[in-house]
């Protein structure tokens, strides 16, 4: 095996169907998971947001009064804004995690700023708990 | 089209957005927990929908200015790292794709940054001497 075989070979993961590799994962690959689905279930709020709104908009002022009125008391949408908050928490400590790698700073703690990242994010999710569901919970 | 910055541009940008929505976050945060709630008229856990309880309770200008700017960074960060997601881990993607996949981001942002200034501006709109 040539060299460069050899190096192609030692960054080989797997197939992306080969479900189970999953048990194989380091916790930066979980990191890296993580990050991104977080930062689509914030972009999806973001966006969900803008077509809720925009909708009620092209219907008029009145539409758009009703529809804050009507979301802001759903206590399905309260659910819904915990959820993006707690997703946006784990998005902003990782991505300090990350940023502080880009300056060189805790690459050989990257699994233990993982974990801080973890315990910071249930911290935080659970001190969210009366500030966005306090007629859910 | 969307190539208008180097790739080091867009990596910096990636952090500095990224530090700038942390700050954005925080003030957002203490803004909804000192905001008067006015369903039940306490201070407090906002009752209500946070959009306009966060809205009032700046001059309308400043609303505008800090609303349509945090959209703006959202958007930009948030679609920038779906590209990088799609297509910098992808590397059967051709360029013709990876461009065409960049452009339909760079459409959506601005089509939703168009939507976005506009529902500010009428929420701007509504309070007591708004524009």
């Amino acid at each position: 095996m040539s060299q460069e075989e050899q190096r192609v070979a030692a960054y080989d993961r797997g197939l992306v169907e080969d479900w189970w590799r999953w048990r194989n994962f380091e916790p930066g690959m979980w990191a890296w998971l993580l990050h991104g689905f977080t930062g689509g279930v914030i972009l999806g709020y973001l966006i969900a947001q803008i077509v809720v709104y925009g909708a009620a908009y092209w219907l008029g002022e009145a539409a758009v009064v009703s529809a804050a009125s009507t979301l802001g008391d759903s206590s399905v949408v309260r659910v819904i804004n915990f959820a993006a908050f707690a997703a946006f928490v784990f998005h902003m400590f990782n991505g300090i995690r990350i940023t502080l790698f880009d300056v060189a700073v805790g690459v050989d703690v990257q699994k233990q700023l993982f974990y801080a990242c973890i315990i910071l994010t249930v911290v935080f999710v659970i001190a969210g708990i009366p500030f966005f569901l306090p007629g859910v919970i | 089209m969307v190539n208008v910055l180097s790739t080091r541009t867009h990596w910096i940008l990636q952090r500095v957005t990224g530090v700038i929505l942390i700050l954005v976050f925080v003030v957002h945060v203490l803004l909804e927990w000192a905001t008067p709630d006015q369903a039940a008229g306490t201070q407090g856990p906002v009752v209500g929908d946070q959009f306009f309880e966060i809205g009032i309770s700046f001059s309308p200008l400043t609303y505008q200015v800090f609303a349509i700017a945090t959209l703006a960074i959202l958007l930009y960060h948030g679609l920038k790292g779906v590209s990088n997601i799609v297509t910098g881990h992808s590397r059967e993607l051709s360029d013709r794709t990876i461009n065409l996949i960049n452009t339909i981001l760079l459409v959506t942002g601005v089509i939703l940054f168009i939507q976005g200034v506009l529902i500010i501006r009428m929420v701007a709109g509504m309070q007591p001497g708004g524009l």
